[in-house]
């Protein structure tokens, strides 16, 4: 394995999208630990580009990398953004094919899961998606940390391959100010005879346009899951969240999917990310990919009837019990402390 | 001929835990014969299916899964809520998603389809991986995270799947692609029908059994769960205990105290 490298995939490079650094970070971080693996080289970052783009541009945007480009003739600069990511496999497998990667990293997202797994295929290797961390106990072996059961345990997985394929979910990686070190920058440019498989046709792509903008503003989100139940128990949700200044309210997606809360309101990776000040989850489990849209919020506080829920674990503030038991418990004490008859708390 | 539907199933544990069904046993009394519950995503994959069936009418509908004895019941639960067929292949262990990719190539080349629906992923394992990598063994095109699909013919009179896929952050992007096809099945704004008491009762007549020996040979495993444990916490939880009324006043306190709000009450 002397010599060999552990390789960044930067998919979205290609359609335009500007570098999206936390991924960018947490997958150059992951792959400098592989370093000690069988004497393996630091990564080397790879991107497929339109042709005629500049490649000084992409050198500004990744400062520092030793860069892998794969020029696609048959991709003008302004089509890149046509051409879905996990159509590309064939295109990737020849950019890599000298360098027979140890491990090739991209990005946690549904396109490049995708991809991943496609690659993996090709390469006869493991694929392990959604790692969460990278560890090298014995500076031989490396182990994938995942998140298995709905968030509920911490799988460490090992490849039984020459080569790996991973994906990285880097929502739970604190943005470093100072992006790993890379010692050599050097640039190498691979033209692409294998083209883009042409069996898909894009028709259409666009972002909801439903106006959520009272969530970004919210000062408090109360988001309900599964456990809310039924839609008519909605009303006493809306009441509770009249009870704090400037609230909203949103859902998982399980809540969205059952009707009650538009989807435009979802949380989490499909939906939208939030980061308020309060973050109230109430009969929502705490799946990993509810987690990725309200972890940044500043406090979050959750209510859920089965104290094993993953959501405690990434909550400040825990409540096991019945949600509805206790709203009805908060709302008959404020409208008591608003009629002046109860003791203040 | 009919348009054929193929839909995997995963049978999965009513606890599930990253062992799956490795660690249990048959002499667990814990574990009854409804011990399997089908995947949620896979429900709303055959939910899909049949929906298909329903708007087009001539569309034969497959259910497959893998699994030991036992798991024929969420096939049964398959025919249940319309399938037309159910093949249950017997698999002692539980596999890799690049063997169980490869053991549902050769089933599918058993069980021809036009079309081969996957949830979009396990709730278990939550790999997401099943899917695509059978597409990319059967070497098809693949859509993943599909929340609604309709089949029309291209100009030539070929059947075409069109398919929404729901992406990051809500983004929905149509998609168009010749069959045969593999769609990962995205969960949706619908709940999977409920089985039909008539059609349980004869479910076991729509239930094909491959035994394992009938089975293809297993690979060798590429990857293998070390162990499992409880995730770290990210942030330290203070746990309100006590009555309703008492949780109240504790969380009043808590958001007085770090939020500053309800200070007017007090």
């Amino acid at each position: 394995m002397s010599g060999r490298t552990a390789v960044v995939l930067l998919p979205s490079v290609l359609d335009g999208h500007a570098l999206s650094i936390a991924p960018y970070q947490a997958m150059l971080r992951f792959a400098s630990r592989l370093v000690p693996v069988g004497g393996c080289k630091g990564p080397v970052v790879a991107a497929l580009l339109p042709k005629g783009i500049a490649i000084d541009s992409i050198r500004r945007l990744l400062p520092g990398a030793r860069l892998r480009l794969g020029i696609l003739d048959q991709v003008a600069t302004n089509e890149g953004a046509n051409i879905p990511a996990f159509s590309l496999a064939s295109a990737w497998e020849e950019l890599l094919s000298d360098i027979d990667p140890i491990c090739c990293m991209l990005p946690h997202t549904i396109d490049s899961v995708q991809l991943a797994a496609a690659l993996s295929v090709r390469r006869r290797a493991a694929c392990i998606s959604g790692v969460v961390d990278v560890e090298v106990p014995n500076g031989v072996e490396p182990l994938f940390h995942r998140l298995v059961d709905n968030g509920n345990r911490m799988a460490r997985t090992a490849a039984r391959t020459e080569n790996v394929v991973v994906t990285v979910d880097w929502s739970r990686c604190p943005l470093q100010e100072d992006a790993p070190s890379i010692q050599e920058e050097t640039v190498e440019v691979k033209r692409l005879d294998r083209g883009i498989d042409g069996r898909y046709r894009l028709l259409d792509r666009h972002a909801p346009s439903a106006d959520t903008r009272d969530l970004d503003r919210a000062r408090v989100i109360v988001a309900v899951g599964r456990g809310l139940g039924k839609a008519e128990n909605l009303t006493q949700i809306e009441h509770f969240a009249a009870t704090f200044p400037a609230s909203a309210i949103a859902g998982s997606r399980g809540a969205c999917d059952s009707g009650w809360i538009p989807p435009e309101r979802q949380i989490g990776v499909t939906g939208k990310t939030v980061s308020p000040e309060i973050y109230l989850a109430l009969g929502i489990s705490g799946a990993p990919q509810h987690l990725a849209g309200m972890q940044s919020s500043r406090s979050v506080v959750s209510i859920n009837s089965d104290p094993h829920a993953p959501i405690f674990a990434h909550s400040d503030v825990g409540i096991v019990a019945d949600m509805f038991s206790f709203i009805s418990a908060w709302i008959d004490r404020m409208s008591s402390i608003q009629k002046g008859k109860a003791p203040c708390p | 001929m009919p348009l054929r539907i193929n839909v995997c199933l995963k049978p999965i544990t009513e606890n599930p835990s990253a062992g799956g069904w490795r660690f249990m046993k048959d002499s667990d009394p814990s574990y009854g014969s409804d011990r399997f519950r089908m995947n949620l995503y896979d429900a709303h994959a055959l939910e899909a299916a049949l929906q298909l069936k329903a708007r087009l009418s001539d569309v034969f509908v497959q259910a497959i899964g893998l699994g030991p004895s036992g798991a024929e019941t969420v096939l049964k639960r398959a025919v249940g809520m319309g399938a037309d067929r159910a093949v249950h292949g017997k698999v002692a262990e539980p596999t890799d998603p690049l063997s169980t990719a490869g053991i549902l190539t050769n089933l599918v080349h058993r069980y021809p389809c036009d079309l081969l629906f996957f949830g979009y992923m396990a709730e278990d394992s939550q790999q997401a991986l099943t899917g695509p990598m059978t597409a990319a063994l059967l070497e098809w095109p693949c859509l993943s995270a599909v929340v609604s699909e309709s089949i029309h013919p291209d100009v030539a009179g070929k059947p075409l799947v069109c398919a929404t896929r729901e992406l990051e952050a809500g983004v929905l992007e149509t998609i168009e692609c010749s069959l045969p096809a593999v769609l990962t099945i995205q969960t949706r704004a619908f709940q999977p029908r409920y089985p039909a008491l008539s059609k349980m009762l004869r479910s076991s007549e729509s239930l094909v059994t491959i035994e394992e020996r009938d089975m293809p040979t297993l690979s060798k495993p590429v990857q293998e769960v070390l162990d499992t444990r409880v995730p770290e916490a990210s942030r330290s939880l203070v746990r309100l205990d006590g009555s309703a009324e008492e949780q109240v006043l504790a969380l009043m306190d808590w958001l007085r105290l770090h939020h500053r709000l309800f200070v007017e009450v007090q």
